[in-house]
């Protein structure tokens, strides 16, 4: 038997293998900004979203930026609670003063990270109980705690995290704030306020049950 | 004397087409598009997937059969609008889905040219393989991966089609046209099976002969 070996052979090996490298669609190219984004919304299950009537928004940011925390009240800062208060009001709570006992607080934070991890509340709320002291809702020498919601989620970039607080019940709860429902925003460009009003509506509609009737 | 001399080239001829194939080792190698059907088609990916190649390596036991390895490549790709996904009894995610899927199925392949060994230009053809396919799907929600699993399933194929030689009385290189159906036993929540029509265009160049 006599064997001829072809360039062929040459040839087209070389183009299966660039074909193997090239033909698989890279899926962030067909991504906008917002594309890229998830609003997940978060709740305790036990709780009734309708026994609370009033509620209060922080009156700035907190800002976790790979272990710094501060605060601070930007103009992307400052269109989220806006846009909270308006989709609060919209669902029929009242918005009330923080000194005036409100049923619910609403607190807006800003994570920053730069590994990828597992979303970890305990940690977070380290930091939390840290620079939103429970005074702040007239309830002094409380702590807070959570439900375990999260999952796993890899986080590489900046995140939004929005928690609504029980005042209502704080006492009963063994004087302990409890967060009843978390917002986690997570994409490119988060940060842009004039997507703000239209961020929080997804979180909003990802929450069908947050109404006060 | 003329009449002779044509018959001696029609005798040349059929002998050239009589061995056609024994003994040749060819490789083909074809760019292939891919339309999902049923629920591979509803859940996971709706549109024709150009992203695909398809080739084999076959060796002509006698002119009617050839057997080989057959091997592809496919990439199907669908983003669904935004919605709200419940990822948890009390988790709810508003978010664009993504699915991809790659599946690389190698096959034993079964390949019957019944006309060629006669003098025909177009050679039809007929295809059957069975092997395995090795394929990954990734489920993003926005940019996140969500889902990331790779498995490796029964795969099967059938195909038909046409030959056009390039040589008029060389069949060692051809060009193929063919229409095949491909089924992977995905065996996952939302489709238990990659179903896809294929369609494809290809080259057929000689390896080695004897």
């Amino acid at each position: 038997m006599k064997f001829t070996f072809k360039p062929g052979w040459f040839l087209l090996s070389a183009i299966t293998f660039l074909l193997l490298q090239g033909c698989t669609k890279n899926i962030t190219s067909s991504y906008s900004y917002p594309d890229t984004r998830i609003y997940i919304a978060q709740r305790d299950s036990t709780v009734q979203y309708n026994t609370f009537k009033t509620f209060s928004v922080s009156d700035s940011i907190t800002i976790i930026d790979n272990g710094q925390t501060y605060k601070s009240l930007t103009t992307t800062g400052q269109a989220f609670i806006d846009a909270m208060i308006k989709y609060m009001k919209q669902n029929g709570y009242t918005l009330v003063s923080n000194n005036a006992n409100p049923d619910l607080g609403i607190n807006l934070s800003y994570i920053n990270t730069t590994s990828s991890s597992i979303v970890d509340m305990s940690s977070y709320l380290d930091y939390y109980s840290g620079y939103w002291d429970p005074s702040y809702w007239g309830y002094g020498g409380y702590g807070y705690y959570s439900p375990s919601y999260y999952g796993t989620y890899q986080i590489n970039q900046a995140s939004l995290s929005i928690n609504i607080l029980d005042l209502k019940d704080a006492v009963t709860n063994g004087n302990r704030i409890k967060i009843i429902w978390n917002g986690l925003i997570q994409g490119e460009g988060i940060d842009d306020p004039t997507t703000a009003d239209t961020q929080i509506l997804h979180l909003f509609q990802a929450s069908p049950y947050l109404k006060a009737n | 004397m003329k009449k002779l001399l044509s018959c001696m080239v029609l005798i040349i001829v059929i002998s050239n087409y009589a061995k056609a194939q024994t003994g040749l080792l060819k490789f083909t190698m074809g760019y292939n598009l891919a339309s999902p059907m049923g629920n591979f088609k509803t859940n996971y990916a709706n549109g024709i997937s150009p992203r695909g190649f398809e080739g084999d390596l076959s060796y002509g036991i006698n002119n009617q059969i050839s057997l080989g390895i057959g091997f592809g490549f496919q990439d199907f790709y669908q983003k669904f609008p935004r919605a709200i996904y419940g990822i948890a009894s009390n988790e709810n995610v508003s978010a664009v889905l993504t699915n991809t899927i790659q599946a690389v199925p190698i096959m034993a392949k079964f390949t019957y040219t019944p006309l060629l060994g006669k003098p025909v230009t177009i050679q039809p053809y007929f295809s059957a393989g069975a092997g395995v396919s090795f394929n990954s799907f990734n489920q993003y929600l926005g940019e996140f991966s969500w889902v990331n699993s790779s498995t490796t399933n029964l795969a099967f194929n059938a195909d038909g089609g046409i030959l056009i030689p390039f040589k008029k009385y060389n069949v060692s290189s051809a060009f193929q046209l063919g229409v095949g159906y491909q089924y992977i036993n995905f065996n996952q929540a939302l489709a238990n099976n990659l179903n896809t029509i294929n369609i494809h265009v290809g080259l057929i160049l000689p390896l080695r002969s004897n």
